[in-house]
């Protein structure tokens, strides 16, 4: 490839008549990127504010004073009072392929009217497969949406999502794919994802940014080596260096020093829904793997009623290892909260070794399926985590933090964008989740979050049927796997290095 | 009622790929190698001295290690296959396939720009969840 390429990622210019759209950033950020080495430019959505047509003829205007070679993408803002009509004919194509002489950047519309949610339906997922496969060759991977597929911290509520984030996240990954460029949240956000970049940009021009903050663009360069995105303010440029890597060869695990079991959705009940059989034998399994910590990521019981909390405490009691608890939230409906405590002690609890300290967060809300953790919660976390003695730092909630595959993604953990910046900030090693009775385990910059399925519901996900997670930490590496309820059959999830890989300056 | 739907044969290899695989160095013990076989319940390895020099698998371990009695403290370079059958992660899945009927063999190393990256095994072909990427949400 040449030696290097540069692309500015614009995104939400909401350009508009009215107030809520700054001329002036948005011209200085054009000057800027028209004086700068940029190859191509991507505008990743909401490029007018309302949809209507004074809006496109505005932005008309405006966006032809680029330069360069651009990518422009409709968001949700732009399909408003049915803008997606106006769109074509303002833009172009809503969904489709630049081919660079290295460099391949596939963009696909996940924008749906009158929602501020996204999804990319069945026909554009096929069709962005095929391009996928198509230009599955190119040195470097590209793929656009307006849409966030990994909640973005200081956004507010985690709402307004990817349906099918996970799914997508899944097909880029598996098609190892470089770079995903997004926007929609109005607070720029870089994150690697097991060797994927994914640029989120804020907004470029619009006033309605979030916390204070102030208009952004990113800067980003790929090379051979690595992928630099610098989030480029009036006043501040933060830098984010991921290596680009995709194959991994473990050579060295080292000497064992844990092994952690992670359940989750043992649903125990006095009904067909639990299925007991399951639940013996993968307590059997957990009883031979002898790990060191059970750690039961909540729905524990169908529902928070004492006939299931009973049963409950006679069936767990035959897992042999210490076991610590966070509800999920059928374990505090009705008045399952008031036996919650009866059965596992404190609402957060605590467990530590000489390796490691876990920490529970309880994320379940009454009566909802819609989790928090809080910012008092998180700031106190905070506090706890940056003095622990011990080296490996593990917290467990219910609630998950990265979209999963096969699941629609609702966006169920209200502070999630928050919740996952601060882990990964504290380089929290392990965080284990266990929502959505999907297997799922991967890195989010030095951070490996792992999602178990439900251990003995009858509803599943998984093609595979019930299962839970065990995690081997070694001296070199950490190896998650899943282990079927039944069948105790065993299959990895995940390995990653025990290094560290973004930097940030 | 079933789940499983055949392989589309002209999809890229990439799709099928393990690309996180283990390994152990030249001067390894067969026997440490076999117990890290057993410790992530794997089929094969490679063996690297700096790069990847060579690999072998349990039916390996059973022709060249338990059938002839040879030493389980020798190292896995005596056992390993050193002629390498490799794939370039691009190719598609039907001449992978033609080329494991050609060479009688399970495993293939998969390379990207000369390096070898990962690994695919016919079991893979099974994994429902590499061909089931989406759930249908929404036909749009």
């Amino acid at each position: 490839m040449a030696d290097r390429m540069r692309i500015a990622h614009i995104s939400d210019s909401h350009i508009t008549p009215g107030s809520s759209f700054s001329k002036d950033r948005f011209s200085s950020i054009i000057k800027e990127i028209n004086e700068g080495p940029f190859d191509i430019v991507v505008h990743t959505g909401d490029v007018t504010d309302t949809g209507l047509r004074e809006a496109y003829e505005l932005s008309r205007e405006l966006i032809a004073r680029i330069e360069k070679p651009l990518i422009i993408m409709a968001g949700n803002h732009d399909y408003r009072n049915v803008g997606y009509e106006l769109f074509e004919d303002y833009f172009g194509d809503l969904n489709g392929v630049y081919e660079g002489e290295d460099f391949i950047v596939i963009y696909v519309d996940s924008s749906i009217p009158d929602r501020n949610e996204g999804r990319v339906g069945s026909s554009k997922f096929a069709w962005l497969k095929d391009q996928l496969i198509a230009y599955n060759a190119k040195k470097v991977k590209i793929v656009a949406v307006h849409h966030h597929l990994i909640p973005v911290p200081k956004a507010g509520t985690e709402r307004n999502v990817l349906f099918n984030a996970g799914d997508l996240m899944d097909l880029l990954q598996t098609y190892d794919v470089d770079l995903v460029l997004s926007g929609h949240r109005h607070y720029p956000n870089v994150v690697d994802v097991d060797g994927m970049v994914i640029s989120n940009a804020g907004c470029m021009s619009c006033r309605k940014v979030r916390g204070g903050d102030i208009c952004s663009y990113n800067d980003i360069q790929v090379t051979e080596k690595d992928i630099s995105i610098q989030v480029k303010r009036v006043n501040h440029t933060d830098t984010y260096t991921s290596p680009r890597a995709h194959g991994d060869i473990f050579i060295s695990e080292g000497k064992k020093l844990t092994r952690i079991v992670q359940i989750a959705g043992t649903f125990i009940s006095d009904r067909k829904i639990f299925e007991q059989k399951k639940f013996e034998n993968a307590v059997q399994k957990i009883n031979a793997l002898n790990p060191e910590l059970v750690i039961h990521c909540g729905d524990i019981v169908e529902h928070g009623i004492p006939q299931h909390y009973h049963l409950a405490e006679k069936l767990l009691s035959t897992i042999t290892a210490p076991v610590v608890y966070t509800p999920g939230p059928r374990d505090i409906n009705y008045i399952g909260y008031g036996y919650f405590p009866h059965l596992a002690g404190e609402w957060d609890q605590e467990f530590s070794t000489p390796l490691f300290h876990a920490y529970g967060v309880k994320s379940s809300q009454y009566d909802s399926d819609v989790g928090a953790v809080g910012r008092f919660g998180l700031k106190n976390l905070e506090k706890i985590i940056k003095v622990q003695k011990e080296e490996l730092s593990i917290v467990f909630l219910h609630h998950n933090l990265v979209p999963l595959p096969h699941i629609r993604e609702k966006g169920l953990l209200e502070d999630a964008g928050d919740v996952l910046k601060t882990f990964c900030d504290l380089q929290v090693d392990l965080v284990l989740t266990g929502h959505s009775s999907y297997p799922y385990a991967l890195k989010v910059n030095n951070t490996i979050i792992s999602n178990t399925n439900a251990l003995s519901s009858k509803y599943v996900r998984s093609v595979y049927g019930n299962s839970f997670n065990v995690i081997d930490v070694y001296e070199n590496l950490i190896n998650i796997s899943e282990i079927h309820s039944l069948w105790r059959t065993k299959k990895i999830l995940g390995i990653w290095k025990r290094n560290n890989k973004l930097t940030h300056t | 009622m079933k789940m499983y739907n055949s392989p589309n044969l002209e999809t890229p290899i990439r799709q099928y790929t393990t690309k996180k695989i283990i390994g152990v160095t030249q001067t390894e013990s067969i026997q440490r190698a076999c117990q890290k076989m057993v410790e992530f319940q794997i089929g094969s390895l490679v063996v690297c001295n700096k790069r990847v020099v060579g690999f072998f698998t349990q039916g390996d371990i059973i022709e060249r290690v338990v059938a002839t009695g040879l030493s389980y403290a020798e190292p896995v370079s005596k056992i390993m296959t050193r002629d390498l059958i490799t794939a370039d992660i691009d190719t598609p899945l039907h001449e992978v396939l033609e080329l494991m009927q050609q060479h009688q063999i399970r495993h293939v190393l998969i390379t990207e720009e000369g390096c070898i990256t990962g690994l695919f095994s016919l079991r893979d072909l099974i994994d429902v969840e590499r061909q089931l990427f989406e759930t249908t949400i929404s036909s749009e």
